[in-house]
């Protein structure tokens, strides 16, 4: 869908709404604002992305809006329109995105059926991975998510796409008296990018005819610890250099996840995540990626201390390429809502680790986050 | 203008008398089955996992924030969590696409006049005078 054609069905919304009630009765908005500012403070560098920022930028990350539209008791419609990195279209500069765009209707609590564009319910960050104000961390994990350390096409793609466009049932009930909550979805799936084409635009319309399985259950054995599984399946057409079809690939990704409130205080989420990508059914990539996230809240209720440790090998079979990452930080909450994050970001990859080659560095990353 | 005073009334009453105990309640819009709510649905409401009452109409929460000392105390006993981790909970949620998040009303007075105009709406509302509540639809607390 494209952005015009968004707007158009939030407007068409917005319409049917205000023809039985005040349209701000059956309307709600939230969103967020972020603004970052980052600087390597010593090691190496290098000019891929991901790498660090020698001259110390500000990005201006962030404006995003999300809507919620209930037109009837059991259909919601939910937005999340974004401007990114100072979104200036005459120049092409920035983003502008549709994170997700679904409607949504409750058959029961534990059915709720999706259609549209929404985020990959997998992990603990990729539905949280733009919203800065929901987590304590400056940026999620690198490992898990982004995987600024290997390079796309050589080693492949994330361990799940970050949205998709499809069909979706999520739902949340008791077993036994044990409260759980699950979410599956049957989208387009990824697409190979190799650089030298374009294959179309996988929200719009698939270029193969298998679909990208996604399913998470995450349970709450007490009311201070929730964990977590998922689990993403997809076969993907795999291109060459020259961009002709060159058979298929296969992703395969499996997650665990865990989130404990030790007390009011303290608190420490594990999250590890591993898989394969088989890129033409010849060589097949086995990888791995993990964090451990102690965190304490030391001052009243405003001011949070963390220590993120985190790893990832992006192929077994290569020895020496594995990528570790040393991040502590302070979050001050200053307002309400309003969260001043600031952390240092050590990097230290093996030798063999494709994109990074060795390199070591330290950065210094800071964000204003709000939410509202 | 005669129901605005009747309003103004009753949020005075509600919030007169510096001495009296304050009680906590939960006030539900007309039809809202309050009497026979059990501690997991009352749980699962405020968590924003239940969003549907029996009848099919969507659920609307809120709570009421002139005490935020009540509303810590509440959610402690109910859901074992602090209001701030509560917040941070629904900041997750609504961002996630998983619902839309409790209404904060400023007074008693605010909540009233919601519940009157929202079917399915249910609110935590600490009172001093739980009279000034006669013919509303409502459950103490403690």
């Amino acid at each position: 869908m494209t952005n015009k054609t968004g707007w158009l069905v939030l407007l068409s919304a917005w319409a049917a709404l205000s023809l039985e009630a005040a349209w701000y009765d059956k309307m709600t908005v939230n969103g967020y604002f972020s603004h970052e500012y980052e600087k390597r403070l010593s090691g190496d560098t290098c000019d891929k992305p991901g790498c660090p920022d020698p001259n110390g930028s500000f990005d201006a990350d962030m404006f995003d809006l999300v809507f919620n539209f209930q037109p009837t008791d059991r259909l919601r419609i939910a937005a999340d329109l974004t401007w990114e990195h100072g979104v200036q279209s005459e120049i092409a500069k920035g983003n502008i995105a549709s994170e997700y765009t679904f409607a949504e209707y409750t058959v029961s609590d534990l059915l709720r059926i999706r259609a549209g564009k929404m985020f990959t319910p997998f992990g603990i960050y990729n539905e949280i991975h733009t919203a800065k104000p929901a987590f304590v961390i400056m940026k999620e994990p690198n490992p898990t998510n982004k995987m600024y350390f290997i390079e796309k096409g050589d080693e492949g793609l994330y361990f799940y796409p970050r949205w998709g466009s499809g069909i979706a049932a999520v739902g949340n009930g008791f077993a036994g008296s044990m409260p759980f909550d699950y979410a599956v979805m049957i989208a387009n799936g990824d697409r190979e990018y190799d650089g030298s084409g374009d294959h179309g635009n996988e929200y719009d319309k698939d270029d193969n005819p298998q679909k990208g399985y996604t399913a998470r259950l995450r349970l709450n054995p007490t009311d201070d610890w929730q964990v977590g599984a998922s689990l993403y399946r997809d076969r993907l057409n795999n291109y060459d250099a020259n961009d002709d079809l060159n058979g298929t690939g296969e992703l395969m990704s499996l997650g665990l996840q865990s989130m404990w409130h030790i007390t009011d205080r303290i608190g420490l989420e594990l999250e590890f995540m591993t898989g394969y990508y088989d890129r033409d059914q010849k060589e097949r990539i086995d990888r791995y990626g993990f964090s451990i996230l102690p965190t304490w809240l030391v001052d009243g209720d405003r001011v949070t201390l963390y220590f993120l440790y985190a790893e990832a090998d992006p192929n077994l079979d290569k020895s020496n390429n594995k990528v570790r990452i040393y991040q502590p930080g302070v979050n001050i909450e200053i307002d309400d809502n309003l969260f001043l994050k600031l952390e240092l970001y050590n990097v230290r990859a093996e030798r063999n680790n494709a994109l990074l080659s060795g390199a070591e560095y330290t950065e210094f990353r800071s964000a204003i986050a709000i939410g509202f | 203008m005669k129901k605005l005073l009747k309003t103004a009334l009753l949020a005075a009453l509600l919030a007169a008398g510096a001495c009296a105990k304050v009680s906590d309640v939960l006030l539900a819009a007309p039809k809202v089955p309050l009497q026979t709510l059990s501690d997991q649905t009352l749980e699962s409401i405020f968590l924003g996992t239940s969003t549907h009452w029996s009848d099919g109409t969507r659920i609307t929460v809120g709570y009421v924030l002139d005490r935020p000392e009540r509303m810590e105390a509440f959610l402690q006993e109910r859901l074992g969590q602090s209001l701030k981790r509560y917040q941070k909970y629904w900041v997750r949620r609504v961002f996630s696409g998983y619902g839309t998040a409790p209404r904060i009303f400023k007074d008693a007075g605010e909540a009233l006049e919601f519940v009157k105009s929202t079917p399915g709406a249910i609110i935590f509302v600490p009172v001093q005078e739980t009279q000034a509540l006669s013919g509303q639809n409502y459950t103490a607390l403690n």
